[in-house]
């Protein structure tokens, strides 16, 4: 029953924010409006047994690729300025309201002690590892290779730019 | 709450994304909608995998974090040498191809 309610109100959380996404002309509140999506992703991760998965979305996504968004926003500062002045700020304060109250109403119960929320029987982190590392191996390093080539391409698309001046 | 639940969630997610994708006027926030692409895709891994209990699909996440995080990198530099450019990260004004 918790665990239907908490669903549902995540998935209305994260429905509400990509909406925002789609209409947002800042690309700091978007980048806002993102952090909430990969946040209440790896919360729904966890509502369904899935630990690892939650904290690995939440470690990757929310932490590493948003801080590379917000990191590369000030490197586009010369760009031109085409946005207004927003008002309203009532209404914008109310939706982190309601974020801020949804989280608290999930530490309640969790305080409480009264119900459990996971199932431990849905993943297995043993067997994940021991397919990772026999069955996936290949793909491991395909992985590895491909990251190793992004922050090379990365580090050759800014480097060559200055060169040009 | 079953699989088919959060199978509708990422539809939703994945087709608000692909809105954003195609109507927004900022690069930055075209890119962020594509991340969210890749999340809506990932939940729908996660729903089919809630009906099976091998952790196959579970590695296949993994390596989507990683996908998500090279196209993260390679994008924003990219949009980096375009701002540098053209002064401009809004995809109407970007139509010059000789540079």
């Amino acid at each position: 029953m918790i665990r239907e309610l908490l669903f549902y109100s995540f998935s209305a959380i994260m429905i509400l924010a990509s909406l925002y996404l789609l209409f947002s002309k800042n690309p700091v509140k978007a980048a806002f409006a993102m952090f909430v999506v990969f946040f209440f992703t790896g919360l729904i991760y966890i509502i369904l047994g899935l630990h690892f998965i939650g904290a690995v979305q939440i470690i990757i996504y929310a932490g590493a690729i948003m801080s590379l968004f917000i990191v590369a926003l000030p490197a586009m500062s010369n760009v031109e300025d085409e946005q207004k002045k927003e008002e309203g700020i009532k209404t914008k304060s109310l939706f982190s309201y309601a974020i801020a109250f949804m989280l608290l109403a999930t530490l309640i119960p969790l305080s409480l002690n009264s119900y459990r929320v996971v199932n431990p029987q849905s993943f297995n982190i043993k067997d994940f590892a021991m397919v990772l590392f026999s069955k996936y191996w290949l793909q491991i390093e395909i992985i590895s290779m491909i990251l190793l080539a992004a922050v090379a391409a990365a580090y050759m698309f800014l480097s060559v730019r200055e060169e040009a001046k | 709450m079953n699989a088919g639940n959060v199978l509708g969630l990422s539809f939703i997610l994945f087709s608000i994304s692909a809105a954003a994708f195609i109507t927004q006027k900022n690069l930055l926030i075209t890119l962020m909608s594509l991340e969210l692409g890749l999340n809506a895709a990932n939940i729908a891994i996660v729903s089919f995998a809630l009906t099976s209990n091998k952790s196959d699909p579970f590695i296949w996440i993994f390596l989507f974090f990683a996908v998500a995080a090279a196209e993260a990198t390679i994008g924003l530099s990219i949009l980096i040498m375009i701002s540098k450019k053209f002064k401009t990260i809004n995809p109407d004004k970007i139509s010059n191809l000789k540079g």
